[in-house]
């Protein structure tokens, strides 16, 4: 019995809830969903320690989905791989029935520039938002000249040179591995 | 639609596993490997519809997912939107799912606890670049980079919630929009 009652059906509910909260403000995709989870799982329901959190994020980068595959992490780390399943599930739900909606309307909505504009005014916030969550990360991250110098080396990386991701999560890794700072 | 013979689900997995499987590099070079796939090599959409259904899929940025769904619903419907969406997730989810068993099992091992450390500053490097490629084009005035100051206030010493943000800045939006055009008329 006792294995029956490991992860309570009731938890499931919560993660299914949760992860619906977060993909109803994500709608649009992109990194927006990481000042949200980052807010929802870290400071507020301390499902993740920071350090799980950036861990998972590498992690969501090194796939060719979504950075919300994050969701799936979060999901597996609360409780294994249904949970994993129910947070993928409840994340992409709320915009892909929204994406739905517009592929079935799009001849009639090809004229809505009205919500574009609106849209558009959001996006400064979402910058701004972005870079309250990198502050928040980096505060506890970035601590010696070493990792410092690291942050630089990959802003300019992937800005300047556009750098795929996954490759500066992993020589990171391994330079982590080797000089052992 | 260019062709009027109709597409298999089977023929739509297949190319949405492909680029879930190889699509690496995100956001726009994932939504140019399915343009690449549907519109050029296999013809299901024209190369006009594509873009019309795309711009509502990346209002807030490309997002792959969203173009899943457009391209596989204008082909099959409600089941075709399905099959595309999942074909193009499953891979990563995999992905996801072995890594984070490993790293559930192994991460407490010293020497995999200093290479993760090494990972922090690239993934807090990643946020900003998010952040910078989303406003690179856009903020180029006073106004845009007052709202994001103010947001900054907002989240890291109010702690508001980034819903209650988000609602006030597209109410200011919808203000903003509605007074141009009466201005205008």
């Amino acid at each position: 019995m006792k294995f029956f009652s490991l992860i309570p059906l009731s938890s499931f509910v919560i993660i299914f809830l949760v992860f619906l909260k977060i993909g109803l403000i994500f709608f649009g995709g992109g990194f927006i969903v990481i000042p949200v989870m980052h807010r929802e799982l870290v400071t507020e329901k301390h499902w993740l320690s920071n350090q799980e959190f950036i861990d998972g994020t590498a992690i969501s980068q090194l796939t060719p989905g979504p950075v919300a595959v994050l969701a799936t992490f979060a999901g597996y780390c609360k409780a294994g791989l249904a949970g994993a399943l129910v947070a993928t599930f409840a994340i992409f739900l709320p915009g892909s029935l929204l994406m739905l909606f517009m592929s079935w309307g799009y001849q009639k909505l090809k004229n809505i520039t009205v919500l574009q504009k609106v849209l558009n005014t959001l996006i400064p916030v979402i910058v701004g938002l972005l870079i309250a969550a990198s502050w928040q990360i980096g505060k506890t991250t970035i601590v010696n000249w070493w990792e410092a110098a690291v942050f630089i080396i990959s802003l300019i990386a992937l800005i300047r040179f556009k750098i795929n991701p996954a490759f500066l999560i992993i020589a990171a890794a391994l330079l982590g591995l080797f000089t052992n700072w | 639609m260019i062709s009027e013979k109709k597409v298999s689900l089977l023929s739509i997995s297949k190319v949405f596993l492909t680029i879930g499987t190889i699509g690496f590099g995100g956001g726009m070079a994932i939504i140019a490997l399915i343009q690449d796939y549907c519109v050029e090599k296999k013809k299901w959409l024209s190369s006009d519809e594509f873009s019309h259904g795309i711009a509502f899929g990346q209002i807030l940025g490309p997002f792959a997912v969203n173009a899943s769904i457009f391209v596989g619903y204008r082909l099959r419907g409600l089941t075709g939107a399905l099959v595309a969406v999942i074909s193009f997730l499953f891979p990563s989810i995999i992905i996801v799912i072995i890594l984070t068993y490993l790293y559930l099992r192994f991460h407490h091992i010293p020497s995999l606890q200093s290479a993760l450390r090494g990972i922090g500053p690239v993934v807090v490097a990643l946020i900003l670049a998010a952040a910078y490629q989303m406003g690179r084009t856009r903020i180029r005035h006073a106004e845009p980079v007052l709202i994001i100051i103010i947001t900054i206030l907002l989240s890291i010493f109010l702690k508001l919630q980034i819903v209650v943000i988000l609602f006030i800045a597209a109410l200011y939006g919808l203000l903003k929009v509605k007074f141009i055009e009466s201005r205008n008329k």
